[in-house]
């Protein structure tokens, strides 16, 4: 057995105290984190990512790997997803929607894809 | 030093244990302070890891022989970087360096800024503690680094002189960064199922490090076939031996969930599937050191045998068994809200087919790699199985799967036409049939190495309209120009072209294994001074063999000038190295490498008359092995830079956030 060097001990005992302090004192810190708020869901996640879809299907299509028909179906099935999603917005905002909702809910749709196309450099 | 050395180890063990315990404490009684003390554990881990390797590095550097571990793998005279790459030469060292890249990856993970405030973190850092705990268990009883002789030994055993190659320097550090990066989204994944959150969170959150794990597992696999080509002298760089399966294996499974990931993503589905992939490719890394450890199968990976690989077998065995628990505990809430294929021509459905093609190439490998122990089992005796049976059932599946990568691309995500897919498929199917046909009129006759060929044409063809018909339609929509269309298009997708670089990439080198599995040639001769072998278009002269001193090595050499088709190449050295500290010989190979093949020469033997005797191989294409590799590197690091994502908006819906 090799002999013990002061130095050798004195390194151990500053790991041994240096990782104590590190466990023990969150133990001690009475506001720790407690300001902190929690996240919550990004309820524009949703949209964002039908928006995405979207955007990829209008790729896709603009790459001859999706028929006219097909294009139409599912360019109409996430439209009116988000349709219906910024219905519900609109529903919950305190001013209500014009007389023809369904053609600003539309027109809205067309504004919010080229936002979001400029915003992502058109994402494809 | 021996104290301090020792301590980190134990204390190590000491903080993993009283981590994982005041963690889990923190979960089930909703205190933070607790968390946030176990927290504190993991950075004191960290450090306690980063000193233990230190301190062996400085060990190793000052050659302080009366430690085990330096008399086992350095001696004095050996160059520093290889003492310090002594490191990871033996089990005790190697474990401790992956026990280091295990602590930093949980620093990182614990403080994220992405993660910041997440509910998952304490689930997950509790489970990479308890890898944590196993791991300085290890090296605290088993494979201890820091064990001192009782004698001081003048010199030390020296290093084998295999591993004082430059591939070795990196092969071993990549392959570990690979394996412990998949213990990540594992962990990832069962905190999520522990936590009933069923979303795809866990898959965006460790999106970049299972790539970047998939990235370094590559990286392993190709440093290992470099070094076994230039270093083991028999021209191959892949001999399906049980450890080079053992590092295959996780990488098909870590490739298949990659892939399949992107259908949760989208679609939503196949959820159990891929939990199912990560827990086998987690468990496959363990299993992969349980056969390097063990010794139950022959290999040229000779670490000392120990009853180290049945630590890691039990230890295996009780994440998996606690893993499938988890996730059929959870079965029913997986099943349910799980999307559906809407029809067979689809990009998932592509996906699927090279997610069965992957899992079964790793079953068959999983099988012939077992088969010894199995055969011993059932029958009593061992019973290897051999290259001819890997190839054999590889080969068709490789070629399988490079078909369905030439499709992929044509393919559309929930659903293609297949006129469109007909249309699409016309022009690369003409080219791919004219590269075949021009293939047999210049003399290619062997039918495999054609479709081979066939279907790389196509996957290039594919690829290459891929690039241009994105351009195509982002100029119809931008009216940019066709070089910044390009370099928009890619950027702002480098996921999906990222991926491509890495299809490219593995056209590459299926190119190289074709071509050198199918065409090589090789001749072994006995020849007098001043005579020359010749071997398809080249004309090796036998020169000149003499011997030098490197060091307290002998090295024997040939001098030998190489013409191809009369003109000379220039002269080369094989040689032969005997160690001053090693009984085995080895031999340093001359390799005149070109895109079309490598002339490999070896010095075999020779006679005390000037005789030698020389095996000589042209290995055709091998260079595209290593230009898909790196074609792999630089794909893999385009599609995880810079971090731009589509849908990285994390969701915590349906998430607990009692503690976080």
């Amino acid at each position: 057995m090799q002999d013990i060097s002061i130095i050798s001990m004195v390194f151990t005992a500053v790991l041994v105290l240096g990782c104590l302090f590190l466990v023990l004192s969150p133990l001690f810190k009475w506001d720790v984190y407690l300001s902190l708020g929690t996240k919550t869901a990004d309820p524009s996640s949703t949209k964002e990512a039908l928006l995405t879809t979207l955007n990829e299907i209008e790729f896709e299509y603009k790459m001859d790997k999706i028929s006219d028909s097909d294009y139409k179906v599912l360019k109409k099935q996430y439209e009116s997803q988000i349709a219906s999603m910024m219905k519900e917005e609109e529903q919950a905002s305190p001013i209500q929607a014009d007389k023809d909702l369904l053609a600003e809910v539309e027109r809205e749709i067309e504004e919010t894809m080229q936002t979001y196309k400029k915003k992502k450099g058109e994402e494809k | 030093m021996y104290l301090f050395a020792n301590a980190t180890i134990y204390i190590g063990l000491a903080l993993a244990i009283y981590s994982l315990l005041i963690m889990t404490l923190g979960i089930s009684t909703k205190n933070q302070k607790l968390v946030n003390s176990g927290k504190g554990g993991v950075i004191a881990l960290f450090v306690c890891a980063g000193l233990a390797m230190s301190s062996l590095f400085y060990l190793l550097g000052s050659s302080q022989f009366q430690y085990e571990y330096v008399r086992d793998y350095t001696s004095s005279e050996l160059p520093v970087i290889y003492k310090l790459t002594a490191l990871w030469a033996g089990n005790a060292g190697s474990l401790l360096l992956w026990t280091f890249f295990l602590t930093l990856y949980m620093m990182m993970i614990t403080f994220s800024r992405k993660m910041n405030g997440n509910p998952m973190i304490p689930y997950i850092i509790s489970i990479l503690l308890a890898n944590a705990v196993f791991f300085f268990f290890i090296l605290g009883f088993v494979a201890k680094p820091f064990l001192l002789l009782d004698q001081i030994p003048t010199e030390g055993k020296g290093l084998n002189p295999m591993l004082q190659n430059p591939g070795m320097i990196i092969h071993p550090v990549t392959l570990y960064l690979g394996y412990v990066g998949l213990s990540v989204p594992f962990a990832f994944a069962m905190a999520a199922l522990i936590m009933k959150n069923m979303d795809d969170f866990w898959i965006k959150m460790t999106r970049r490090w299972t790539i970047i794990a998939w990235l370094f597992l590559s990286l392993g696999n190709i440093f290992g076939g470099q070094w076994a080509y230039v270093e083991l002298g028999w021209g191959g760089y892949w001999a399906w031996d049980p450890v080079e399966n053992a590092s295959f294996m996780p990488w098909l499974t870590a490739t298949a969930f990659l892939h399949s990931v992107m259908i949760q993503e989208r679609k939503n589905m196949l959820k159990v599937w891929n939990i199912s992939l990560i827990i086998i490719s987690y468990a496959l890394t363990l299993f992969g050191t349980f056969l390097v450890r063990s010794g139950v199968l022959t290999s040229v990976h000779a670490f000392a045998n120990s009853n180290l690989g049945l630590y890691f077998l039990i230890f295996m065995g009780i994440a998996v068994i606690m893993a499938l628990y988890v996730l059929m505990s959870r079965y029913n809430l997986i099943k349910r809200s799980a999307g559906e294929f809407t029809s067979f021509a689809s990009k998932e459905s592509s996906f699927l087919i090279n997610n069965l093609l992957l899992v079964g190439a790793a079953f068959a490998v999983f099988w012939g790699t077992i088969f010894p122990l199995v055969s011993e089992a059932v029958r009593g005796t061992k019973v290897t199985v051999g290259t001819p049976f890997f190839n054999k059932v590889e080969a068709p599946i490789l070629l399988s799967m490079m078909f369905v990568m030439a499709v992929c691309p044509l393919l559309a995500w929930q659903r293609s036409t297949i006129k469109n897919l007909r249309e699409n498929f016309l022009l690369p199917a003409i080219v791919a049939v004219i590269a075949m046909i021009l293939m047999v009129v210049l003399g290619m006759t062997k039918a495999w190495a054609v479709i081979g060929y066939g279907v790389i044409a196509l996957l290039l063809v594919t690829h290459y309209l891929e690039f241009y018909r994105g351009v195509k339609a982002r100029r119809k929509m931008t009216k940019e120009n066709p070089l910044l269309a390009l370099y928009r298009l890619t950027v702002k997708n480098r996921r999906r072209y990222g991926g491509y670089l890495v299809h490219l990439g593995i056209a590459c080198i299926t190119m190289g294994i074709i071509g050198s599995q199918n065409y090589d040639v090789q001749t072994m001769k006995t020849i007098e001074l001043g005579k020359s072998i010749e071997i398809n278009n080249y004309r090796i002269n036998y020169d000149k063999l003499d011997q030098k001193k490197e060091g307290i090595n002998d090295i024997v050499y040939a001098q030998v000038t190489v013409f191809k088709d009369g003109k000379r190449l220039g002269s080369y050295e094989p040689e032969k190295v005997f160690y001053g500290h090693w009984d085995q010989p080895s031999s340093e190979v001359a390799i005149i490498s070109s895109f079309k093949e490598d002339l490999y020469i070896v010095l075999s033997a020779w006679e005390d008359d000037g005789r030698a005797t020389f095996i000589v191989k042209v290995n055709p294409m091998m260079s595209w092995l290593w230009i898909g590799s790196f074609m792999i590197v630089i794909g893999s690091l385009f599609a995880v830079w810079n971090g731009r994502y589509q849908n990285v908006t994390p969701r915590y819906t349906g998430v607990r956030r009692e503690v976080f």
